[in-house]
């Protein structure tokens, strides 16, 4: 990642008074190394101060003083740190008797600030490995030693225009134009052609039979029934008979295709979401909530599909039946079409009114709802809470006063809806009664229509306001449409961040080892949660991982999963960089024990066999054996057909725990890494997953986050965490020997009674 | 460094060799086995390792709780031997055959379903969808309100009519 641009001095984005300063300084001779320009001066106040490096000196400079602030000789700074406080953080130097604080300023810059500090961490290596190379040595091994953190996770703002990002998406609704959303979601219907041309011309034909049932009817008021024609009577009403069966049939086809069509787009989104789902990195999954994706596969694609396939034909098909109804309308009568028309501005004007204001209080009511969906997912999963503390009155209270605000605001809702249906009945039935009435008056006068025109218009006007109508209702649609649009093709856009390199080299086994290079990982720009983990495993070894929580165990499996790739620094398998390798056969060789088993819902036999679902059953018993799971398993009635979810509940966690070291050792995994629990688990039960990992990591590279001393009893060499770096790295002795973090945990434990760690000779 | 342990032949010692088993009745009638080299057992339990998904197979025995060893298959026991396990099976394992479905009557809150079985006529009561355990690529278990099961075979085909309510409870 290049985001030099920021620090980097760079004319054209160099604010202008900072530019007549490093002007000056090059022509003293004094060349600039990099710049930045800070949002806050040191007291806090939003006036800006930059801070400007020099191959001398660093300094800060201001825009109304001419002296520098502060500065400090660049061969006296041993080390910069950023130091990260609540809304503002500070950029410190330590010279060999003091801290001095160079630049302050808001978290708004955090980001800028922590690339800027490794820029002058690289800037001050290179002065020094060129002064004086003994120091460099020293430096670079401590450098960072001190470093803090900044706080909590930064708001993601867009690439393109850096705007906020929601947190959950990863598109920016402003860089999402509605025509490329229009354009995308048609894409969709392309595979039909067909489909979609068969189910336009059955709309197109009911349209037309719509529209010819007025001008039939005119003929049999007026040339049959008033001209008194038997003859002809029987014919239009044969007519009519056979056009209203037609559109009756035409409907039922339509109907039917329509419905196949719209089944297999949402079939294809479906997929497409769903397979796409399963690609995307761990590091999406972490961001997004189950329940969010839920509705993304099942709601949002149905949502779409239904303004694919229904309201956009339906709109071809309304634009067209407007025309040709209008048409024959003022070829009946100009003066009464356009008398029909008079009301329509006020009606638009109407409905762009209604949409301004309906999403307010629709807003409102949604809100309420979220209130009160939120409100039972925190008491009923947690009822048991709610009754140790005997609060049930006031839970009921609570879900009282929220649903009767839910129920006010739906009816307010409603209601203005309502108002606005009144409005524009009346607008359209003040055009109806005006055609009655001067249509009617010009029928008694003559000159004007004949009973029957004046009957077919009045069959016409229904024909036009129905079209009318559903233009009005339109953007609420595409509103509805796009919006879902939006959350579908945010997973589909979203990069599957882990490539997962097909053509890739293929790893068939780990022979040599597992080397970790300067790696270093943050989630998602925020702060580093893994710092310079430079290391090397031997295949074959058992290496435990131990530290307190928060110091970057997890991470560091995590990144040896390839669930995330480093943001800095790599992985090398065999000497075969991991982000290069084919993941596939990366994964094959790897079989993990989650801290929190999962289980699927089907039977313990297929759960142990997930990884290989080709496995005997006699395969399967001998893995559960391996994993001390068979002799519980065998208690259950029905044994390996047990369902394990159903079983769930009934199964203990170091239960779950066995079921999935059994399915590991199915695997029979090249590299095993292990999530120990730390759940409490009865002594029995943790001998009997002790014993079960022991035959488990027996001739295969196994990492272990190790809780429990006994586990560690079994490492060849222990890896000793702490803020996100590695600490020390060695066997138990050396390390009980040399790092005191290590020998402190050890005797604590011990102190609890633990059996004291032995080294196994 | 830790030493490697061997991994043990832990499976050839469970699974009992057909032929160094023998299994017979006491006088008390209770099932009792000798494994040639082992030892004796009496009050054996039998339980199968996949009831539903592989019933003729993997058939465990128990003395008290206690695993004794597993019986990789039946038919290749000694023809008594095998007589009595088949017996204690069909004992623990009541699963009659479903041949024919001849009503399901759904109420508000449960179905009841009468079914021609192996084991003759029956109606038992279900309630949802947990009632019914798919076992991949095999049969149709039932389990009632009550926990009795039934088997409705993939292989054998049911009559339309049976199907066609299969289809629409299940």
């Amino acid at each position: 990642m290049s985001k030099k641009k920021t620090i980097v001095w760079k004319l054209d984005s160099t604010p202008f008074w900072m530019r007549e300063r490093l002007d000056e300084l090059e022509e003293n001779g004094e060349p600039v190394a990099f710049c930045f320009e800070s949002d806050m001066n040191i007291a806090g106040e939003y006036e800006p101060e930059a801070l400007v490096v020099t191959h001398e000196r660093a300094l800060v400079i201001a825009p109304d003083r001419e002296e520098p602030l502060r500065e400090v000789p660049i061969p006296q700074i041993a080390l910069a740190k950023a130091k990260w406080l609540m809304g503002n953080g500070f950029l410190l130097v330590t010279t060999w008797n003091e801290n001095v604080e160079l630049l302050r300023f808001s978290s708004s810059l955090s980001g800028t600030v922590e690339e800027m500090k490794e820029e002058l961490d690289r800037f001050l290596m290179s002065r020094l490995a060129w002064e004086c190379p003994d120091e460099h040595e020293k430096k670079v091994k401590h450098r960072d030693d001190e470093e803090s953190t900044a706080e909590g996770e930064k708001a993601r703002r867009c690439p393109q225009c850096g705007q906020l990002l929601p947190p959950d998406r990863d598109i920016c609704r402003a860089c999402l134009s509605a025509r490329a959303v229009m354009s995308r979601m048609l894409a969709y219907l392309k595979p039909y052609k067909a489909m979609v041309a068969v189910t336009m011309c059955l709309t197109l034909v009911m349209a037309g039979i719509s529209c010819s049932v007025p001008r039939l009817s005119r003929t049999l008021l007026d040339d049959a029934i008033l001209g008194q024609n038997l003859d002809l009577l029987k014919v239009v009403v044969a007519t009519l008979g056979v056009l209203l069966l037609l559109r009756a049939g035409t409907a039922a086809v339509q109907r039917l295709v329509t419905t196949r069509l719209a089944q297999n787009v949402i079939y294809d989104l479906r997929q497409a979401v769903y397979s796409h789902l399963q690609r995307l990195s761990m590091e999406y999954h972490d961001r997004q909530s189950t329940g969010r994706l839920i509705a993304r596969v099942m709601s949002d694609t149905a949502q779409l599909q239904q303004f694919a396939v229904g309201t956009v034909q339906q709109f071809i098909v309304d634009i067209l039946m407007l025309v040709i109804v209008l048409g024959w309308m003022m070829m009946c009568s100009v003066r009464l079409t356009v008398m029909l028309w008079f009301p329509l501005p006020v009606f638009f004007l109407l409905v762009k009114w209604y949409h301004n204001n309906v999403h307010k209080v629709l807003r409102k009511a949604w809100r309420k709802r979220a209130a009160m969906s939120g409100h039972l997912a925190d008491t009923i999963p947690g009822i048991e809470m709610v009754k140790a503390f005997s609060q049930e009155e006031r839970a009921i209270g609570e879900f009282r006063s929220i649903s009767s605000s839910y129920r006010t605001e739906l009816v307010r809702a409603v209601g203005f809806s309502a108002q606005f249906m009144l409005a524009f009945m009346v607008l359209t039935q003040v055009g109806t009664v005006l055609v009655y009435w001067f249509g009617g008056r010009g029928t008694i006068e003559g000159g004007g229509f004949t009973v029957g025109q004046l009957f077919m218009f009045i069959g016409w006007i229904a024909l036009m306001y129905a079209p009318v109508w559903r233009f009005a209702t339109l953007t609420e649609q595409f509103e509805n449409a796009s919006t879902s649009a939006e959350r579908v093709f945010d997973v589909l856009d979203t990069e599957v961040v882990v490539a997962a390199n097909p053509k890739g080299h293929r790893l068939t086994g780990i022979e040599d080892s597992i080397r970790f290079e300067d790696l270093t990982f943050s989630y998602d720009g925020g702060p580093a949660v893994l710092k310079n983990v430079d290391l090397e495993v031997k295949a074959g070894e058992t290496i435990g991982i131990v530290g307190p929580s928060g110091s970057g165990k997890t991470t560091l499996i995590k990144l040896l999963c390839r669930f995330y790739d480093p943001t800095r620094g790599r992985i090398m398998v065999d000497g075969h960089d991991l982000a290069e390798v084919e993941l596939a056969s990366y994964r094959k060789l790897l079989a993990i024990v989650a801290q929190n088993p999962t289980l699927l819902r089907d039977t313990i036999l297929e759960n142990i066999r997930y990884g290989r679902p080709e496995a005997g059953i006699e395969e399967v018993i001998h893995a559960a054996r391996t994993a001390n799971a068979h002799d519980f398993i065998m208690q259950f009635p029905e044994a390996y057909d047990t369902d394990a979810r159903e079983q769930g509940s009934r199964l203990s966690g170091g239960e779950r725990q066995r079921i999935c070291i059994a399915r590991a050792v199915l695997k029979d995994p090249t590299l095993l890494v292990l999530d120990e629990a730390t759940s409490a688990v009865d002594t029995k039960n943790e001998k009997l997953i002790q014993n079960a990992l022991d035959k488990l990591i027996q001739d295969r590279t196994t990492f272990i986050i190790a809780h429990r001393l006994s586990t560690l009893r079994n490492a060849d060499r222990i890896i000793m965490m702490k803020e996100s770096r590695v600490l020390d790295f060695g066997t138990h002795s050396q390390l009980m020997t040399r790092c005191d973090p290590y020998r402190e945990l050890v005797e604590a434990q011990s102190e609890l009674g633990a059996e004291p760690i032995r080294e196994v000779a | 460094m830790r030493p490697k342990r061997e991994t043990p032949g832990m499976s050839e010692e469970y699974y009992i060799a057909p032929e160094d088993l023998t299994v017979f009745h006491d006088e008390s009638n209770n099932l009792n086995v000798r494994v040639k080299g082992r030892g004796e057992w009496a009050k054996v339990v039998v339980r199968l390792a996949c009831p539903y998904s592989d019933p003729e197979h993997f058939v465990g025995l128990l003395h008290d709780g206690e695993q004794i060893g597993m019986i990789r298959d039946l038919s290749d026991l000694a023809e008594d031997s095998r007589a009595l396990l088949k017996q204690a099976l069909i004992k623990r394992y009541h699963i009659p055959e479903v041949a024919r479905i001849l009503s399901v009557r759904e109420t508000s809150n449960a179905a009841v379903w009468t079914v021609e079985t192996d084991k003759g006529r029956r109606e038992f009561m279900v309630r949802d969808r947990h009632n019914f355990r798919r076992i991949k690529g095999r049969d149709l278990i039932i389990v009632d309100v009550d926990g009795n099961r039934f088997r409705v075979r993939r292989g054998a085909p049911l009559d339309r009519e049976s199907q066609k309510l299969l289809d629409l409870h299940a």
